[in-house]
């Protein structure tokens, strides 16, 4: 049959309709392919593909003799993202019960929607993520993160800060070095999946994360928890308002411990001061240290020079200055001895206004010591227009009109003790690198040279002078020479002005040991009452924690002489110290109380390891006897000094630790290891080095 | 009956080859990654499908032509009672009975039903008397194909009844109905779509109105298809209501993909992700992330063109489209030339129904026609539709080799 020509107009019709599709098709395929092809690429780069941060291990952080301080440990985090509204209700259903909530109210409260990611409870307990996981219908998950642990709880916090949920740090080490401690993210490749949104991580991370640094601190943690401990007792003592204190190593400028106690601060596992650093006082007669290196090494007054003291009160200008006991004549080391105002500030005026301010600059005063501690004051020194006014002049010179802070005190203190340079203080040695050794270890910076060295030997012997005879005698220490300079100012008044006449702050600012200088620090104690001067509060503080320093120290100790010049004094009572060591620490206590002691432990749980003065001598009936305490039946010791102690006194103390030990030579203990305030395993092995 | 191979149209034969074994890689790469064996060894079942289709496909060139049309009655009622069983018996799949289970096979009686529709109307075209566009001969053919999709409406399967009219309409075509007839016929979805607006939908009627009156095409047909208008454009909205919420939302996304992107859009919305990524060389064998990630729903099934597109890019695309052109384009020559109307009207009806699933298809995954669910002949996984399109292609063949006779 032949095609009629309609037909095969049909025909080629259904021809055309093939080819028109065939180019629609075409121009579409060119349209999505070439043309928008990069863009549909991209989509499917980014619907397929994302990136997850794998959170970097935050840097430890370790006292001086490398006592691990702040660690991570993962904490399980719970989290809700329901995929249908049938898991959302059986979510909600389940926190509702979980938590003892109302029912229904849990979606709001956590903010529960499909598919939506929300936190439930971040770092819980083991107990709980346990109960939990156990019994939570899907929709819930737990992710593991880190949260920060602290090893000695509070101890120290004000120095380490905190860091927040998201492990960044938000006060003091934490925070000022959270760019060393923090670490650098690293990055997965996540391939996502269309169906369920699952997510699967290829085999290996594109970025690692790069760990933080570990950072050790200059901070001796044993000397920080004695400070702390101290400046509690001091406070509930002298009744003050709260107290602080830096101690610093006299030729480094290192911060060994730094602290301030206030019984009314909350919240002290999260402190967002440090007070020592943050907040500045007026050092009043403590400021005299200064202000008399000025005036001697401007060589114009001779220190044998009597000076009339105006019996305790003297107006100049439209102020009156008076002392605390009244004085006729006095030398310049009796004036800076005993104290008094109005013959510093005669002597003061004598030699000039200006060379005050400028060694009080050259101390370091008025300025930040850039510590790299949050929050630092800068303190300040009033710099009068017209030197040559007198007034100015006296108020400089006996410490008003002069605020610093503890940290600077204590640095200007130790570039006094070590002979005349400031070192810029610092907090940290350096940083652990892999191997775990210290790198970046840098040496101390030496700031100026305020004074010449032989002001600096007689200040010192003036310093020295204040705690034997002076207004600091509270604070001789009969195991360790104690140098310094007392302070009683008014409280200055920061919301009116002026000075709160009845509120005082009262200070100690020295360094010890005197013969050979290795810390400097001072104790501020603010508003004690009802006693207030600086020689009857922050002096006995400040000699408490040194006397506890030297147990930590005991080859420092020198004043063991003195007993023996004391014994002679027949109106004393002279009594055997009783052997402590071994005894439970209540037991020691009535032994020590028996024999008519002071009781002075540094815990109160546990067993005696190390006293002073040590069994067998005579002291004084109610003198003191210091000792350390540990915990029996502790899994991890930390392992005592027993540096200048006898084979037979440093087996005790190890065999009541339960800690097993070699000995090596004869004497005195002169080395151990581990090193003293390591932590040591139970079965750890101790070396114990005698010679 | 013995056949003189070198005759046979092998281009024809081997371009369905190609798109065969192109479908077998395509669904073997689709499921490469699944995470069961059963759906990584898809594309050895094709395989095995594929042998019985040029099983089927020997078969059906070796058969004499007369037989079918002898038999063609039979099987449309064989069909028909397969596609009530199916009812009854039929094993589910997402809500509608479609298949049958004979031994280890699911077998659709709806892709016998169609071969039976081709067959039966290209009897009924071929040896009728009555004039095209006569009135008996347009209702008894609409009544033949009726019957079958009431049947596959009730299952329900609305992709695949679509087929049923479209096969109609081209005999209708083929067979000498003018295309005014045809166009009037069409009429009645230019008024669902009119309906939309009141005001459109009046001047559209207004406008049929003026054209049936000005050219007559018989006082009987005039008023039912202007009946047939005021009938679906009024009714529309409430067969809109009546629709399946997916069958609306299949609706509205296709209108607007973006209305629904997690949902009823994601189909579309991935299968163009998925072919506009692969760029003009694609992301080669195995390559498609699109595919492995999961992100392409059905792509061993409808969306197998969306992973072609994706690891062979433009020139893949291009290749396999060609190639469905060119065996389009062969079975057309082949319709023009044979010299029986009844062979003719098979090629007709065979090429109508592989063109319409390759038209809908390929442009739903290219995301300018809407998802239907019909798969792609040749390529989508399936082993009835393949054995199908393997028969619609023998009877092609068949047809060419026997061009000749009456």
């Amino acid at each position: 049959m032949k095609r009629t020509k309609l037909e095969k107009i049909r025909l080629g019709f259904i021809f055309v309709l093939v080819v028109t599709f065939f180019l629609v098709a075409l121009t579409r395929l060119v349209h999505l392919q070439i043309v928008h092809g990069a863009r549909y690429k991209n989509i499917v780069e980014r619907q397929s593909s994302g990136k997850v941060a794998i959170p970097a291990a935050r840097g430890l952080i370790y006292d001086r003799s490398g006592q691990l301080l702040a660690s991570n440990v993962y904490a399980p985090s719970l989290y809700a993202s329901p995929s249908s509204k049938k898991e959302l209700e059986a979510v909600a259903g389940f926190l509702d019960e979980q938590f003892g909530l109302k029912q229904g109210t849990s979606t709001k409260k956590y903010n529960l929607a499909v598919n939506k990611f929300s936190w439930i409870k971040r770092l819980m307990s083991d107990e709980l993520s346990r109960r939990i996981s156990q019994t939570a219908p899907s929709g819930l998950y737990l992710r593991n993160e880190t949260k920060r642990k602290y090893a000695f709880g509070n101890v120290g916090k004000q120095i380490l800060g905190f860091t927040d949920i998201d492990n960044v740090g938000r006060s003091g080490i934490e925070q000022s070095f959270d760019f060393m401690l923090s670490g650098e993210k690293g990055w997965a490749d996540i391939r996502r999946d269309g169906l369920r949104n699952t997510f699967r991580v290829k085999e290996q991370a594109l970025v690692k994360p790069v760990p933080g640094e570990s950072l050790v601190l200059t901070i001796d943690w044993r000397m920080q928890e004695i400070v702390e401990n101290e400046l509690k007792w001091a406070v509930e003592k002298y009744h003050a308002k709260s107290a602080m204190a830096a101690f610093v190593k006299c030729n480094t400028g290192e911060i060994l411990a730094i602290a301030h106690y206030d019984p009314g601060e909350t919240n002290r596992d999260k402190p967002f001061k440090l007070r020592a650093v943050t907040d500045q006082f007026e050092p009043g007669s403590s400021f005299k240290i200064f202000s008399a290196a000025a005036i001697l090494e401007s060589g114009e007054i001779n220190i044998a020079d009597l000076t009339y003291c105006e019996n305790g009160s003297w107006k100049i200008g439209k102020r009156s200055l008076s002392d605390s006991e009244e004085h006729a004549w006095l030398n310049f080391r009796s004036i800076f001895e005993l104290s008094s105002n109005i013959g510093l500030a005669k002597n003061a005026i004598k030699t000039g206004g200006r060379g005050i301010y400028e060694t009080a600059l050259k101390f370091g005063f008025g300025k930040k010591t850039d510590v790299r501690l949050p929050g630092e004051s800068p303190g300040s020194i009033a710099r009068a227009v017209d030197w040559s006014s007198e007034s100015m002049t006296a108020s400089l010179a006996i410490g008003y009109g002069v605020a610093v802070t503890c940290l600077q005190m204590a640095g200007a203190t130790a570039a006094i003790a070590n002979g005349g340079t400031l070192y810029k203080p610092t907090i940290i040695v350096g940083q652990v690198d892999e191997d775990g050794t210290v790198v970046g270890n840098a040496l101390p910076v030496a700031v100026s040279k305020p004074v010449l060295k032989s002001t600096i030997d007689t200040l010192k012997s003036f310093m020295r002078a204040v705690v034997e005879t002076g207004t600091a005698t509270r604070a001789n220490s009969e195991l360790i020479n104690i140098a310094g300079k007392t302070g009683t100012a008014w409280m200055a008044n920061l919301e009116k002005g002026g000075y709160y006449r009845s509120k005082h702050v009262a200070s100690f600012t020295g360094f010890f040991p005197y013969e050979d200088p290795l810390v400097a620090g001072v104790v501020v104690l603010l508003n004690p009452q009802p006693v207030y001067y600086g020689g009857w509060t922050a002096g006995p503080a400040f000699k408490r924690i040194v006397e506890r320093w030297g147990m930590l120290n005991p080859d420092r100790i020198t004043g063991s002489g003195k007993f023996a010049l004391k014994k002679s004094d027949k109106n004393i009572k002279i009594v055997e110290i009783p052997n402590l060591i071994g005894r439970d620490v209540v037991l020691a206590e009535t032994m020590a109380a028996t024999g008519g002691f002071a009781f002075r432990p540094d815990k109160e749980k546990g067993v005696v390891v190390w006293q002073y003065p040590p069994a067998d001598r005579l002291a004084l009936y109610g003198d003191d006897i210091l000792v350390s305490v540990q915990h029996r039946d502790q899994q991890e010791k930390v392992f005592p000094n027993l540096k200048g102690l006898s084979i037979r006194e440093a087996a005790a103390i190890l065999s009541f630790l339960g800690i097993k030990y070699e000995v090596n030579g004869k004497g005195k203990v002169v080395r151990q290891w581990p090193l003293a305030g390591k932590t040591v395993n139970r079965s750890a092995v101790c070396n114990v080095h005698c010679g | 009956m013995i056949l003189n191979y070198k005759e046979l149209d092998w281009q024809l034969i081997i371009a369905t080859l190609l798109l065969s074994f192109i479908g077998v890689a395509m669904i073997m790469s689709a499921q490469h990654f699944a995470d069961s064996t059963f759906k990584q060894t898809y594309y050895i079942r094709q395989l095995i499908w594929l042998a019985i289709a040029l099983a089927v496909f020997a078969a059906v060139i070796h058969f004499p032509f007369r037989m079918y049309d002898i038999g063609s009655y039979l099987l449309y009622g064989f069909a028909l009672f397969l596609l009530v069983l199916v009812l009854f018996v039929g094993y589910s799949r997402m809500g509608s009975f479609r298949w049958l289970s004979i031994g280890p096979m699911n077998f659709a009686p709806s892709d016998l039903a169609k071969l039976a529709l081709i067959f039966v109307l290209a009897r009924y075209f071929a040896y009728t008397k009555l004039p095209p566009a006569s009135k008996r001969r347009l209702a008894f053919s609409a009544v033949i194909m009726m019957l079958p999709v009431l049947l596959i409406l009730k299952q329900p399967d609305l992709g695949t009844s679509l087929v049923f009219p479209v096969i109609l309409f081209a005999m209708w075509y083929w067979s000498g109905l003018s295309p005014f007839y045809l166009l009037l016929i069409l009429s009645p979805l230019v008024s669902i779509i009119a309906a939309s607006h009141w005001i459109a939908w009046a001047i559209y009627l207004g406008l049929l109105f003026i054209f049936l009156f000005l050219y007559r095409p018989g006082l009987i047909f005039g008023i039912l298809t202007f009946t047939a208008n005021l009938a679906t454009g009024s009714i529309m909205p409430l067969m809109w209501n009546r629709l399946a919420e997916y069958q609306k939302l299949r609706i509205l996304t296709f209108l607007d993909p973006g209305t629904d992107p997690r949902g009823a859009g994601y189909q579309i919305i991935q299968s163009k992700i998925a072919i506009g990524s692969g760029g003009l060389w694609g992301k080669g064998f195995l390559g498609g992330s699109q595919a492995r990630l999961d992100f392409l729903p059905e792509r061993h099934t409808d969306f197998v063109f969306s992973v072609l597109g994706e690891e062979f890019g433009l020139w893949g695309s291009i290749i396999v489209i060609g190639l469905f052109a060119f065996i389009f384009i062969k079975a057309i020559r082949i319709a023009g030339k044979c010299r029986s109307k009844f062979t003719s009207n098979i090629v007709i009806g065979a090429t109508t129904l592989l063109l319409f699933q390759f038209l809908v298809n390929v442009g739903m995954t290219l995301g300018f026609m809407p998802v239907t669910g019909l798969p792609l002949p040749f390529l989508s996984y399936g082993g009835t539709s393949l054995v199908l399109a393997w028969s619609l292609i023998g009877l092609i063949v068949a047809a060419g080799y026997r061009w000749q006779e009456y």
